[in-house]
Formats: C-alpha cells, sequence, structure tokens
C-alpha cells in the first residue's frame, strides 16, 4: 500500500504505535472511552481513538464486533451512554446543522428509493443537505462521472445491480462534498474488481483532502488505508498503520529465505546461533522455504547472505516478505484471545 | 432560496415522483371510485330487500276471486312463488332455505269476524339477520294492513249494496205508513206489513254492518253508537207497527207512526249518503302528500355521491400516510435522515406537501367526472375545496399517527382498513349517527369523514354554508395530529 501521508496521532486503549506526529495536525475524529452496552456484552465499550483529517481510517473486526455502532455514535445515530467524542469539532449527540452539513453517510445497506431513478435518487439527497437547485446540476454530473452511473441515470433504483447500487449510495453520500465520510462496509457483498474501483475513489477522496472513516469486514483492505483500527468483541484492540500492525503481530519484520531443501536444517540452526531473527520457521507446504522474523529486515537480510556466504550455502531467494492482512488479522486475534485467557 | 425550504421542498418532489411511477396506482385511485359511484347507480335497487314468499289460503278462507285481488295487493318486497292450502309444504320448503317466507291467512275470516273474533295472519320466516328480521316485521305489519284494507273494501262495497236495498225498501215503507191513516183493505193491510217486515230486515242486515257503526259515518248530529240506537229504536217502532197492523189497533198508534217515518227518513239520508262514496274512501278516508323543503329531490346516487367521495379522499389520505413514516423507517432511509441536516418537522411537512397535492389532483379528476354521472357541481367552490383540503389534512393526521405507531407496513395497513371500518359504521355514511349512542357519536366526531360528509352534503347537495362545527373539527383534528406527529416522529428520528 501506499506510505501513510502524515504520521499519525492515535490512541487506543492498548499500546501505542511508535511514530507520533511531528507537526500539530487537526483531528477529524477524537473519542475518548465511548460506551454504549446494549445488552451484557453487546455493544462497545472503552473505545479511543483520533483520526486525522486528509486520511482513511478503517475499522476492521469480525462481523458484530461493534464497527457500526460505533459509525453510528460517531454520526449521531446513536448516543453514547459515556465517553466523549468530537467529530469535526462539535458533539455528534448535538451536531449543530452545518457540522452535519459537513459530513456524509454511506451506511451498511442500500437505502435510496427503488421507485426513483438514479438521478432522482441524487437530486433528493442533494435537496437534503440543502444544494441550491441551480446550482447543484454540475456536481450531480460529475458525481454520476465518478462512479460511472451515466448511462444509468435514467434507471429506476430496482432495477440497479447490487453494484450500481453501492456506486448510487456512494454518490449520495459525496453529493455535497463533504469533509468527513463515514462509509460504513461499503464493499461488503460486492465483486473484487468493484472494490478496487472502491478503493480507488476513496484514495482519490483523500487525494483532495477529504477524510474517510471506514468499516469492513475484509481485513486486506486495511493495505489501502493509513490507518487501521482492529476491533473485537466492542472494545478498539489496536489502532495502528498497516505496517505498524505486522509488526505487531509478527514482533518485527518478515524475510523469507528459500535455501536447497537438504540445507534448510543445517541453515535453520545456523541462522538460530548467529542470533540474526527472533525466530526461524520452516515451510510445510514449500521444501527449502523459511520465514525469520526479524527486527528490521533491511539490517538482517544482508547479515543472513554472509552468513551463508561462509558456510558455502547457496541462498537461492532472499526478500522481505509482507504477510498477507488475513494472516496478520489472525495472528492478531489470536494474541488478543491469548491476553484474554 | 433558503436551505430549510429545499429540504422540505426534497419530500415533496420526492413523494410526488414515487406515487406518479406507479401508473396503475395513480390510475386506480382516479378511476376506480368512478367506477365504484357508476357502479352503485347502476346497479342499486331501492326496493330491496325482497323475500321470496309462499301464501298459505285455506279452503274456506277466500273464493277466487278474491285470491287474486289479494294477490294483487302483495307488497312489492314480497315475491309471491306459490300458494299451498296447508302450512306444512309450505313450512318445510321454508325450513329448506327454498323460500323467505310463508304467510299464512286464517281461515273463515268472514264468519270468525261475525262472531266477534279477531282472525290473525302468521307470517313465518327463517333467518338470523337482525336487519332481515326488523324488515319482515315491518313488511308483515304493512302487509295485514294491505289485506284489512281489502277486506274492507269488500265489505263497505257489500254495504254499500245492502244501503241501496234498505233505501228502496224504506222509501216504499215510508209512503205505505204515509197511507195508513186512511181505512185499509185486507190485502192492502198485508201488503203494507210485508213492506214493514222487509224493512225491518234490511235495517237489521245495516244494524249487523260493523262500518255502518264506524266512526266513518259518525257526524256532529249522531255518533256511531246513536246510530246503532236509532236502528235498534226504528226496528222495535217497525215490530209494533207490524203488531198494531195485525190486532187492528193501528189507529191508536198515530204518534208512533210519525216518529218511525222520522227515523226512516233520517236512515234513509244515510244509505243515500252512503252510495255517493267510493269503497276505497270507505276505508282509508285520508290521503297524503309529501312536500320537502329543501326543494331537492336526488336520487340515492346523488345522495351517496358527497359520502363516497369523502370516504375515497380519506382512504387514500390514511393509506398514504400510514405508509408514509414506516416504509422510511423499514427501508433504512431513516438513517440518512438522522445523519443530513433535516428536521423531522422538514420530513413530515413535505410528505404531508406531497399528499395533499396528489390527493388534490385525484379530487379535481373526480369533480370533473361528476357531471357526467348527473351529480350537480358544487355551486360554493371555495367552501368545496376547503373541506376537501380540510378532510384530506385531517385524514393524513390520522394516517402519519398510524405510521409512527406501526413497526410493519402489514400492521399500518392493517390499521388503516380498520380506520375504514370504523368509518363505515360510525360516520354516518350508511347508518344515520342519531341512530347510536351519545358515547359513540362524541367518538364519530374524531374520525374527519364524519364532519367531511356533511361539509361536502351541504356545498354539493343542500347549497347551505358548511357549519362552524364541521370547519373547527375537521381543523382540529389536522392541527392536533399534525403536531402529535412532528414531536413523535422527531424523537423517532434522533437519538437511539
Amino acid at each position: 500500500m501506499t506510505a501513510p501521508g502524515p504520521n499519525p496521532n492515535i490512541t487506543a486503549p492498548l499500546p501505542r504505535v511508535e511514530s507520533r506526529p511531528s507537526a500539530p495536525q487537526s483531528q477529524a475524529v477524537v473519542a475518548h472511552d465511548l460506551n454504549l452496552r446494549f445488552a451484557e456484552n453487546t455493544g462497545v465499550f472503552d473505545v479511543s481513538m483520533n483520526v486525522p483529517s486528509g486520511t482513511i481510517f478503517a475499522l476492521i473486526g469480525p462481523s458484530g464486533c461493534g464497527k457500526t455502532t460505533t459509525v453510528r455514535i460517531l454520526t449521531g445515530v446513536y448516543k453514547a451512554q459515556s465517553g466523549e467524542a468530537r467529530v469535526l469539532g462539535d458533539n455528534p449527540a448535538e451536531f449543530h446543522t452545518r457540522t452535519r452539513e459537513r459530513i456524509g453517510y454511506l451506511p451498511q445497506q442500500f437505502v435510496l428509493y427503488p421507485n426513483l431513478t438514479v438521478w432522482e435518487n441524487l437530486n433528493f439527497v442533494a435537496s437534503l443537505y440543502g444544494m441550491n437547485y441551480f446550482k447543484r446540476r454540475k456536481r450531480l454530473n460529475m458525481l454520476l462521472d465518478f462512479v460511472e452511473l451515466t448511462d444509468a441515470r435514467h434507471r429506476l433504483g430496482s432495477k440497479l445491480s447490487g453494484g450500481m447500487q453501492r456506486r448510487l449510495s456512494l454518490a449520495c453520500a459525496l453529493v455535497h462534498n463533504p469533509a468527513l465520510l463515514f462509509a460504513d462496509e461499503p464493499t461488503a457483498g460486492i465483486d473484487p474488481v468493484l472494490r478496487g474501483k472502491f478503493w480507488d475513489y476513496f484514495r482519490q477522496l483523500r487525494e483532495q483532502g477529504q477524510t474517510l472513516f471506514v468499516t469492513t469486514q475484509y481485513v486486506g483492505e486495511a493495505a489501502y488505508c493509513d490507518y487501521v483500527g482492529v476491533m473485537r468483541d466492542g472494545r478498539l484492540l489496536f489502532v495502528d498503520t498497516p505496517d505498524g500492525l505486522r509488526h505487531r503481530a509478527f514482533g518485527g519484520e518478515v524475510v523469507r529465505l528459500v535455501v536447497d531443501p537438504d540445507k534448510v536444517m543445517q541453515t535453520q540452526d545456523l541462522i538460530q546461533r548467529a542470533n540474526i531473527a527472533n525466530d526461524v520457521r520452516r515451510s510445510r507446504r514449500e521444501r527449502g522455504l523459511l520465514l525469520l522474523y526479524v527486527v528490521e529486515a533491511s539490517e538482517a537480510m544482508p547479515a543472513v547472505v554472509r552468513l551463508l556466504d561462509e558456510h558455502q550455502i547457496t541462498a537461492r531467494q532472499v526478500e522481505e516478505y509482507l504477510p498477507p492482512f488475513d494472516d496478520v488479522f489472525i495472528v492478531l486475534m489470536q494474541q488478543a484471545e491469548a491476553d484474554d485467557a | 432560496m433558503p436551505k430549510s425550504l429545499i429540504r422540505l421542498l426534497s419530500f415533496f418532489a420526492k413523494e410526488v415522483n414515487e406515487i406518479r411511477r406507479q401508473p396503475r396506482l395513480v390510475a386506480s385511485l382516479i378511476f376506480g371510485p368512478f367506477l365504484i359511484l357508476v357502479l352503485f347507480g347502476a346497479g342499486y335497487q331501492s326496493n330491496q330487500p325482497a323475500f321470496a314468499v309462499v301464501l298459505v289460503v285455506p279452503d274456506q278462507s277466500l273464493g277466487q276471486e278474491n285470491l287474486d285481488a289479494l294477490k294483487k295487493s302483495m307488497l312489492g318486497n314480497f315475491h309471491l312463488v306459490g300458494t299451498e292450502q296447508t302450512l306444512d309444504p309450505a313450512m318445510q320448503k321454508l325450513r329448506n332455505h327454498t323460500i323467505d317466507m310463508v304467510i299464512a291467512l286464517p281461515n273463515d275470516i268472514q264468519g270468525r269476524l261475525l262472531r266477534g273474533e279477531q282472525p290473525q295472519v302468521d307470517f313465518y320466516f327463517n333467518d338470523i339477520n337482525p336487519l332481515d328480521a326488523q324488515w319482515i316485521q315491518y313488511l308483515s305489519y304493512a302487509q295485514v294492513n294491505e289485506i284489512n284494507r281489502f277486506i274492507l273494501q269488500q265489505s263497505a262495497s257489500a254495504m254499500q249494496s245492502d244501503a241501496k236495498t234498505a233505501n228502496a225498501q224504506l222509501t216504499q215503507t215510508d209512503q205505505q205508513l204515509a197511507a195508513l191513516n186512511n181505512s185499509l183493505s185486507a190485502a192492502q193491510r198485508a201488503q203494507t206489513q210485508q213492506s214493514i217486515r222487509d224493512a225491518k230486515a234490511a235495517v237489521g242486515v245495516l244494524a249487523l254492518n260493523p262500518l255502518l257503526a264506524s266512526e266513518v259515518f259518525a257526524n256532529s248530529s249522531s255518533s256511531p253508537e246513536q246510530i246503532r240506537q236509532n236502528l235498534l229504536q226504528l226496528q222495535k217502532n217497525l215490530d209494533q207497527l207490524d203488531q198494531s197492523l195485525s190486532d187492528g189497533t193501528i189507529a191508536q198508534r198515530q204518534a208512533e207512526i210519525s216518529q218511525t217515518r222520522s227515523q226512516i227518513e233520517q236512515l234513509k239520508q244515510v244509505t243515500s249518503q252512503l252510495g255517493t262514496v267510493p269503497p276505497q274512501n270507505i276505508v282509508s278516508p285520508l290521503k297524503y302528500e309529501t312536500k320537502n323543503l329543501s326543494g331537492h329531490n336526488y336520487d340515492l346516487m346523488t345522495f351517496y355521491v358527497p359520502r363516497v367521495l369523502a370516504l375515497l379522499v380519506q382512504h387514500i389520505a390514511v393509506t398514504l400516510g400510514a405508509l408514509a413514516l414506516v416504509r422510511e423507517r423499514l427501508l433504512g432511509a431513516v438513517e440518512i435522515f438522522r445523519v443530513a441536516p433535516v428536521t423531522s418537522l422538514q420530513v413530515v411537512s413535505g410528505k404531508y406537501l406531497g399528499y395533499t397535492l396528489f390527493i388534490g389532483i385525484i379530487a379535481a379528476v373526480l369533480t370533473a367526472l361528476l357531471p357526467l354521472i348527473n351529480v350537480p357541481e358544487a355551486t360554493d367552490i371555495v367552501s368545496y375545496i376547503g373541506v376537501l383540503l380540510l378532510l384530506t389534512l385531517a385524514s393524513l393526521g390520522i394516517g402519519f399517527i398510524i405510521s409512527v405507531i406501526s413497526t410493519s407496513d402489514s400492521q399500518a395497513i392493517q390499521m388503516s382498513m380498520l380506520v375504514l371500518l370504523f368509518s363505515v359504521f360510525f360516520s354516518g355514511f350508511f347508518l344515520p349517527l342519531d341512530n347510536f349512542s351519545w358515547f359513540v357519536q362524541d367518538i364519530a366526531n374524531v374520525l374527519p369523514l364524519t364532519h367531511g360528509i356533511r361539509g361536502l352534503q351541504s356545498v354539493m347537495l343542500q347549497n347551505t354554508p358548511v357549519q362552524w362545527e364541521q370547519w373547527a373539527w375537521m381543523g382540529g383534528i389536522a392541527a392536533i395530529a399534525y403536531v402529535l406527529v412532528t414531536i413523535v416522529s422527531h424523537y423517532q428520528f434522533r437519538r437511539v
């Protein structure tokens, strides 16, 4: 993924990311110890976070972990039982009209009108935000281009495919050019190609200076974000950059080393004794493959190569390995479970 | 344009667009009611209910001629499907529900009347419908009156015939009594005696006729009892004269002869008068005629047009209103409204505007079609529009209240249908409100339809101003419902 722009200033109940902002930056969302309990173990608990303006922030977690509830608290749909929140500097429980005009919301379900056309749905939402009748046309046309629905502008909502409905929802959420967009699982249930397009849209919006607060069940989408919050059972476990999460999961970086299969045992032993890596694991699926868990891959890789040269072992492949976020997420969840236990 | 107005109009435009996207709905709402009115006008039969009847006539009850005349006198509601001489076969048909009623005439009507009895006509039916039962009771009463009139007419005709005979006989007797002063031959005496006896018999027949001694012939100078007493006295005098002629003492009876002639003269006047009165006037001396001060004589369809129009406006408004907010909630759009800078007041007001415009179009089209079925146009068009507008707003209010308390669209529809049912029964649509207890009449006041019917009836049929109570009730219901809906939806739209 692309590297985060500004440094984060993100708080979470668990250890914070090490990087800190080098310069003060405005915060689009600030939350401190938010609580909303629906039942004994249902709701959100002690959620704290800071989301810098102009970034993409993703809340990731399994279904029912509290992502939507968090979004609803931050958009003013739900009122937190305790804790404080500031969204664009305003309290969500008592949003001023002007603050609402700066917020866009893409709900989880398609909630637009099946008997209205694409244009009429868009036009209706534009009116909800009080956009001038005579000045909105250009904006609506531009948005339809942006979400590639220009040709379907006269089609009824009920006649749209699932992907088109999601794109229409996105266009409606952006119709008033919001400074902050809350998108609740925008890519749920749509095909990978369209998912890719959505993230392209989001990156474009970020480039334009807008802040995006996105929830997703697709752990791999964390790679597209500047900051990621991991939720489980209503609690925000970690908030970090994508790279930071990998570090957190594996205790550092991962180096992929491939040698002759008959040299694997010897290589593993050498590296462990040389104390280059925190851990060395053999792959059961691919013969000759070793995964080295190191603090810094850039420092560890030359040392490994030197060590193997000294013992006349040929390294067929040495490179930094970026584990998929699915793996990262699984490891993080396992760690959380272990901590709970 | 202010943003708040743009937001309000967003719902107005949205509702109008959504409705116009459903052409079948629009067509059914506009032309459906019109077709219902046409069907009602073309198909309504005002002589309902009709009952299939078997008449039971015992052998000695009536002659064939009288029976035919009786059948002709049957009320239009009784459809005579057969005649039986005994009760059992007719009752079997009634038990099998192949007929609706059995009318059983008594045996020997005339003889029993002469014996001083009051014979009874039995009406049998086999029905659980209380309205039918009420109709049958009323129609039975009316039918027995018809039969009684028929019998009385027969009796009156017979009496007129008897009176004519008696009049001729009395004239002859009077002439012979006048000649009694002269010396009589034996033949003349016998002829006079026979004349006296014939007159006595004719007077006896008259005395037995109940009509003669009835109030019908009573006047200021002679009461029914006096007439009867005079007849009896005349009979007694004629007896004495007969006896005097027999025993040769007639010369000493001059005073009685004079008194008898005077009585005969009176009776001749009465019998002579009887012949000039038609039998139906003797039986039904008074006739009637109704005069309607309203100056209008509408047919049933025209009378019901304002009611049906009001009912349709209320039902459409209640249904649209009932679905308005519950549909937004089910669709999930409320979540967007909660985040957007839009207030519940704008949402509710915008929807009110959209639905009011839509119902206004339907009402305008229906109004334009009414002359096609000969329904008079309202002369006070401002009041007409005012009543429809307030009826729409009040009905929308009821619908929106349903919408804020319903948790599903089927529940909203069900409650709308309950309002419809309640309105049909308790708004005066079919049954006059005066027929209900006071507390039901009070409840009926909270129905917009109650006042819509009265208002439209005033401007469409009576050409009179709409009563202020109607304006006040409809305006009050509309205002209270609007405030209530706005407050409740405010809490529903905001925090959870």
